[in-house]
């Protein structure tokens, strides 16, 4: 039960942002993907998404090719977080995670529906928001919303019943507490048998959270594997040019903790 | 509801005792009842075909006028009524009362895909692109209009200063006939798409991501928008604001949600043009107002409102 990148390149107006990228996203891991701005994280994350169509290769869900899906069965199976998404309509946060159900039989309008968003409002945090015009909401309250519509979309996950959660920088506009509260609800979501792929930028969120990092550099992943195996201080300063020590995490013992050095010279 | 109690009202009031004043009864069923059910039924499509667009380009300020499509329509409709004695057709013929529905409906939906096609920017339509464009649109078909005037005689002259300020004073059952199926098929099917609409106005990769085919949402609604716009303007000429105040005002009640949104806007467009309608109808009487004058005198100071209150949210 996977999602399968093969091979993905894309080229975008004679630009290429992916060359021969070969991901695999497995039920049951948060897969973290790390890498400077402009490494093709994003487009990545759009090709897996079956948003945007690979230039050559192909992503597999399940075995068979996204593009052989019915739509409907894709959005009951996968959600995206998207980087920006505005809206200019004065939905409120609870209606906007109510849309999230719209490929589901009650289509946002049953009683399960209310309580799935209820409860996935309760994970991000935003309980006490629910009934705020959505656009007026601070960017990351929008941002905890958007995600807890995400999750209501694919609410259902079990063993049996895999799901896949991507989510395109997913803490960007969030404080502190709530970075560490989202990638908490993240890999419980990851636990209970979902995949779960994250665009980080704080490689110490990706080194606590994830089961595993792939490190993106000019459309290409340079490494991946568990965080233990890819946060070396020699990789980081080829791909960031920064320079960092890396010692363990105080309380978390098998965690590793980078401490930044500044940029190389 | 308000409809049904408009309609009844008159109907009740005329026929207590119908046989006494056969003239009182002929005006009712020849001139007031076609006029009131095709004041409903336009008030109603243009309504409703605003709501679905402002939901389809995310955008509160789109209009069908704002966009092109009742310029073109009107452009075709002029077209249809100058060129129509050349084609062999004469203007009271039941063919007529047929082509100009139609030449309506293919005006608005041609002036709306050039103006998508124009608004598409990487996949997704550019809003401000759009507008432009619908601008651009609208003084191109102003000016094959004004052609069309420059070649027509005086009958059809006056015919299309009629349709250019908006008019319901040619209503008959013919004329309620042939817009019917035009537009009680919209009035019907827009609703339908009411939870992708909802989900569209996520954006168009998130609905997608919801599952919904944005490809054929977007040319569903172009296509049902413009049969009912077109039908619309072709029995009554350019009737501007209702389109865009009614779902505004429906939004202001009941939120955005298209599953009320719609349907509600039907209705509430329907109320508002026999409003607008009655008021055309007295206040210069014995004289009649074109119902174009009416709509925008009251509706573009709401536009202007709704301008400014965008501003201020940094919405346009």
């Amino acid at each position: 039960m996977m999602m399968d990148a093969d091979r993905v390149s894309v080229s975008i107006a004679g630009k290429s942002l992916l060359s021969q990228v070969s991901l695999q996203l497995r039920a049951g891991e948060l897969l973290a993907i790390a890498g400077p701005n402009g490494a093709g994280k994003s487009t990545l994350v759009h090709v897996m998404a079956g948003i945007q169509g690979p230039s050559s290769g192909a992503v597999t869900l399940e075995g068979v090719d996204l593009r052989d899906w019915r739509s409907i069965d894709l959005a009951r199976k996968r959600t995206v977080l998207l980087q920006s998404s505005e809206l200019r309509f004065g939905f409120s946060a609870l209606e906007v995670v109510l849309l999230g159900r719209t490929p589901h039989r009650g289509g946002g309008r049953s009683h399960d529906d209310y309580e799935i968003a209820a409860a996935a409002l309760e994970i991000v945090d935003a309980t006490h928001f629910a009934d705020r015009d959505f656009r007026s909401l601070s960017g990351g309250e929008k941002q905890r919303v958007q995600l807890a519509r995400c999750l209501a979309q694919i609410w259902d996950v079990d063993l049996h019943r895999p799901r896949y959660l991507l989510l395109d920088e997913p803490t960007s506009a969030l404080d502190l507490k709530h970075q560490e509260h989202i990638l908490t609800a993240a890999s419980s979501y990851a636990s209970r048998g979902a995949a779960v792929l994250a665009i980080l930028h704080d490689l110490n969120l990706a080194a606590r959270f994830a089961d595993r990092i792939a490190v993106m550099c000019n459309g290409c992943i340079e490494e991946i594997g568990p965080p233990d195996a890819v946060l070396r201080p020699d990789l980081i300063r080829s791909v960031f040019g920064v320079d960092v020590k890396v010692i363990d995490h105080p309380h978390q013992r098998a965690k590793r903790h980078l401490i930044s050095l500044g940029t190389t010279v | 509801m308000s409809v049904l109690s408009i309609l009844a009202g008159p109907l009740t009031g005329w026929q207590i005792d119908p046989a006494a004043d056969p003239i009182q009864s002929a005006v009712l069923n020849a001139i007031r009842l076609p006029r009131t059910i095709l004041s409903a039924l336009v008030g109603a499509a243009l309504a409703s075909a605003g709501a679905a667009l402002q939901g389809m380009f995310r955008n509160p300020l789109a209009d069908p006028a704002l966009i092109g499509v009742s310029a073109g329509a009107a452009t075709l409709t002029a077209f249809a009524i100058v060129a129509g004695p050349w084609m062999g057709l004469s203007t009271t013929s039941a063919v007529a009362t047929w082509s100009l529905p139609i030449a309506g409906f293919l005006g608005g939906a041609v002036t709306t895909l050039i103006v998508m096609q124009l608004a598409q920017r990487g996949g997704g339509t550019d809003v401000a692109t759009m507008l432009l464009a619908g601008i651009a649109v609208n003084a191109m078909a102003g000016a094959m209009t004004g052609l069309m005037v420059f070649a027509a005689d005086d009958a059809q002259l006056r015919d299309i200063t009629f349709w250019s300020l908006g008019s319901l004073g040619g209503a008959t059952w013919a004329k309620v006939a042939a817009v019917s199926p035009l537009i009680i098929p919209c009035i019907v099917i827009l609703p339908l798409n009411a939870g992708a609409l909802n989900a569209f106005l996520l954006g168009e990769s998130e609905a997608s991501i919801l599952g919904v085919d944005v490809e054929k949402l977007k040319r569903r609604i172009v296509v049902l928008s413009a049969m009912a716009v077109g039908a619309a303007v072709s029995v009554s000429g350019v009737i501007g604001f209702v389109g865009l105040v009614v779902p505004h005002l429906v939004r202001l009640a009941n939120g955005p949600d298209h599953r009320t949104l719609l349907p509600c806007a039907a209705i509430y467009g329907a109320t508002t043009l026999l409003v607008a309608d009655t008021a055309s109808r007295t206040i210069v009487a014995p004289a009649e107002l074109p119902i174009g004058i009416v709509t925008a005198a009251a509706g573009a100071p709401f536009f202007l409102l709704l301008l400014g209150r965008g501003r201020r949210g940094g919405e346009i």
